[in-house]
């Protein structure tokens, strides 16, 4: 059996666990950068290009040596396509008035045709080397050696003493787009500084996990940290973490899996769905944005809401602040059973009780309740009278604002206003009472 | 097929020629269909996409959404994989069979575009991030599976990668019956489609289903890149999609002109560059794959159009000052 640490250790697992390791942090680290820019399919467009300069780059490299290596024609021919396709899509949006998208995808298909042609020629003389110029499509994590594990360590290297040493540049360019305009010379260089990296990033992601997945790696890890903070060296530190995480998790998960199931799980893939897994559940819950967690706030404010005029609505029906079930069901837009459920939560929380003859009596709480309700409801009315608005807009207004205003709102509305005693329809504002503490009460 | 292939040790021209006179033969009945060499299959087939593609593609460029296109190229391998396991066709090999296309268009069709929504609307995702989110995911799962199933990855690569010299009768019979398709469709829903894309509050106070038509059209997308990745493989189809119209475009503005235009544009690439690929085989003895020369010729041409008309664009110029700077000195003298 074999443990967890034995990836880091074992003679034949260890470069390429290492090796992916520090290639999707250095392209997630580029990614954080790229997504802020709001132009993540950039990336998708320019690891297609890199592939006719890894095909150009093997031909040439062929000429020279016998021997075929794929780091220096990927680093080299890779770097100058891409580069040359970063050009052509800012030609053809600036000087053709191609929208970006088209440019985009246009750019793509053609770089990748280009290599499709050229690779048509190497699959004919060289087969050998066609098959492994055709793993970098879903990349090939698993040959990796130590000597390609020490090149991609460097190179993220790069990337990290990069981002630390524009740290300030780069803060002020996506968080302070105002003062970075007034210096716009400057922010344009570390922009295109950026778009440099980025190819620089997608050269070296792409032995892991291959030219089609490319933009899950930028876009993935970016994803998951954008959910959690608000600072961009906590962006960087995030998304390096998740990249690390599911580069880790990627390889130990094809290793068990292929095993398992004696079947190929290449590693690319395996790792873009831990990480796209990641994004999905940071996205679902993270406790800010987070898609759970905010309709759960939306749910918690409308039941407080609901609660709160229901009980109003109890205190207003009579004299004795009872009211019978069967009129209240009449009056209120729910299905019965959600209702009764309704009613028996906020019996639990002390402000309802049932009486003999099938009403609903407010406790001292629930009165108290509908109370301070009622007085923040005409509080706010009188505000507004106070700002020079009249009529019906006064009321429905307020309906609203009742559920919204704290108790300093409180306190300090009542302190601008002297301390009214009736609201614009002659209506007493019920007090704070003397008697006990927390209560309320009708003058 | 016949076996013995006579555009064998052909030129650009003769192959050109001989293609026009064997066309003449099967129009007058001399040749069966069953008989088309090789070449003739590929020319037909590689013309038939490109039309497909041109007709389709037009709508994507204008609606700005190509990028959504190449997600759903993307994702088409994930629908396959799927389409093959619930109809139990693992075994049995056969890409053109119609039920396994239809249902994995639909397949991958719904889970790019319904995933895209629901990244970009409910989870509020920069559209372009969810879309890479969403493609590269389905495509990741799509490769693990296809793997798995078939215990290598080759499948994979085929898929991306197309092979148009193996391709057969029954594969132009898809194509043609897609070109069928996309023309029937362009034809009953043009002007929705039109509406759709250039005003979307207008087409719905015209009364259009601007909802079902933006389905309708992911749909199409995606039938058209299934019934041609086999020839030409997911990537390339792009290309098809893509470059006949952003080249008629460099020359026109108008909506119908830009549809025939570039219809006209794919289907003259692609005869023009299975005759080159043809040619360079004849006389330079180098087998190239022929849909890369068909894209390639299509960079060539693109590259060129844009030439002409960025030129053009320096003369109009250079006439409009001449003109404007005339009265100016008039002026200047009285």
């Amino acid at each position: 059996m074999i443990t967890l640490w034995d990836f880091f250790i074992d003679p034949i697992l260890c470069w390429p666990t290492i090796g992916s390791l520090f290639m999707c942090v250095g392209t997630a680290l580029i990614g954080v950068l790229v997504y802020l820019q709001k132009r993540s399919l950039l990336g998708e467009s320019l690891s297609h290009c890199v592939y006719p300069g890894i095909v150009l780059g093997v031909l040439a490299y062929k000429m020279f040596f016998s021997k075929v290596d794929l780091l220096i024609p990927v680093l080299l021919g890779g770097t100058a396509t891409a580069s040359l396709g970063l050009y052509s899509i800012n030609f053809c949006v600036r000087k053709l008035k191609m929208s970006s998208d088209v440019a985009l995808c246009f750019v793509l298909a053609a770089f990748f045709g280009l290599g499709f042609l050229a690779v048509s020629r190497v699959q004919f003389i060289y087969p050998k080397v066609y098959q492994q110029v055709q793993m970098f499509l879903y990349g090939q994590a698993a040959t990796m050696r130590q000597v390609h594990a020490l090149i991609y360590m460097l190179l993220c290297l790069g990337i990290v003493i990069f981002i630390i040493l524009l740290f300030k540049h780069l803060q002020m360019i996506y968080f302070d787009r105002e003062f970075a305009k007034s210096m716009s010379r400057s922010s344009h260089t570390v922009e295109s500084l950026v778009f440099i990296m980025l190819i620089a990033a997608i050269v070296i992601g792409m032995r892991t996990v291959g030219i089609i997945l490319m933009s899950g790696m930028l876009i993935a890890p970016a994803v998951s940290a954008r959910q959690f903070t608000n600072k961009l060296s906590w962006m960087f530190f995030l998304a390096a973490l998740v990249a690390a995480i599911s580069a880790f998790f990627g390889n130990v998960i094809s290793y068990h899996f292929s095993n398992h199931f004696s079947a190929s799980f290449p590693i690319g893939p395996v790792i873009i769905v831990v990480a796209t897994l990641i994004a999905i559940l940071s996205l679902l819950f993270s406790p800010k944005r987070g898609i759970v967690f905010r309709y759960a706030r939306i749910v918690i404010f409308k039941k407080r809401v609901f609660a709160e005029n229901v009980l109003k609505m109890i205190f207003k029906y009579s004299e004795q602040n009872a009211m019978p079930i069967e009129k209240m069901k009449k009056m209120v837009h729910l299905p019965h059973w959600i209702f009764s459920l309704f009613l028996f939560h906020i019996q639990k929380q002390g402000w309802i009780k049932h009486t003999a003859d099938e009403q609903i009596q407010l406790t001292k709480d629930g009165k108290n309740k509908a109370l301070h309700v009622i007085r923040k409801h005409r509080l706010w009315e009188t505000y507004l009278q106070h700002l020079g608005m009249q009529g019906e807009m006064i009321h429905a207004n307020a309906e609203k604002m009742e559920h919204m205003i704290t108790e300093e709102m409180e306190s300090s509305l009542e302190e601008m206003l002297s301390f009214p005693k009736k609201d614009p329809h002659q209506k007493p504002i019920p007090q704070k009472s003397k008697y006990s503490y927390g209560g309320y009460e009708l003058e | 097929m016949s076996l013995s292939n006579p555009y064998w040790h052909k030129s650009f021209f003769a192959f050109l020629k001989l293609f026009l006179s064997r066309m003449g033969d099967l129009a007058s009945g001399k040749l069966a269909f069953s008989e088309l060499a090789v070449d003739e299959v590929q020319l037909f087939l590689l013309g038939a996409i490109g039309v497909s593609c041109a007709l389709i593609g037009t709508f994507l460029v204008l609606k700005k959404q190509t990028m959504l296109a190449n997600a759903l190229s993307h994702t088409v391998l994930l629908g396959i994989v799927i389409a093959y396991v619930l109809l139990g066709l693992v075994s049995s090999y056969t890409f053109a069979s119609f039920p396994v296309l239809l249902l994995a268009a639909l397949i991958s069709a719904l889970l790019t575009v319904f995933f895209t929504q629901v990244f970009t609307h409910v989870m509020r995702l920069q559209e372009d991030a969810s879309i890479g989110l969403v493609f590269s995911f389905l495509f990741a799962i799509g490769i693990i599976f296809a793997s798995v199933l078939t215990k290598n990855v080759h499948i994979g690569i085929e898929v991306v990668m197309g092979n148009v010299d193996i391709v057969q009768l029954a594969d132009l019979r898809l194509a043609l019956s897609l070109v069928g398709f996309n023309l029937l469709i362009i034809a009953l829903f043009h002007r929705q489609y039109t509406l759709t894309v250039f005003d979307k509050s207008l087409a719905r106070s015209y009364g259009v289903p601007v909802k079902f038509f933006e389905y309708l059209m992911m749909f199409q997308t995606a039938i058209t890149v299934i019934g041609s990745f086999r020839a030409v493989g997911v990537l390339l189809v792009l290309a098809f999609l893509v470059s006949p119209v952003v080249i008629a475009r460099l020359f026109t503005n108008k909506v119908a002109t830009l549809l025939g235009l570039s219809c006209l544009i794919g289907l003259g690439i692609s005869v023009i560059g299975v005759a080159i690929s043809r040619h360079i085989l004849s006389v330079y003895q180098l087998p190239l794959s022929t849909s890369g020369v068909v894209v390639s010729l299509f960079v060539v041409v693109f590259i060129i159009s844009a030439c002409i008309h960025l030129n053009k664009k320096y003369f109009y110029q250079l006439v409009k000052k001449q003109k404007t700077a005339k009265p100016q000195a008039e002026l200047s003298n009285s």
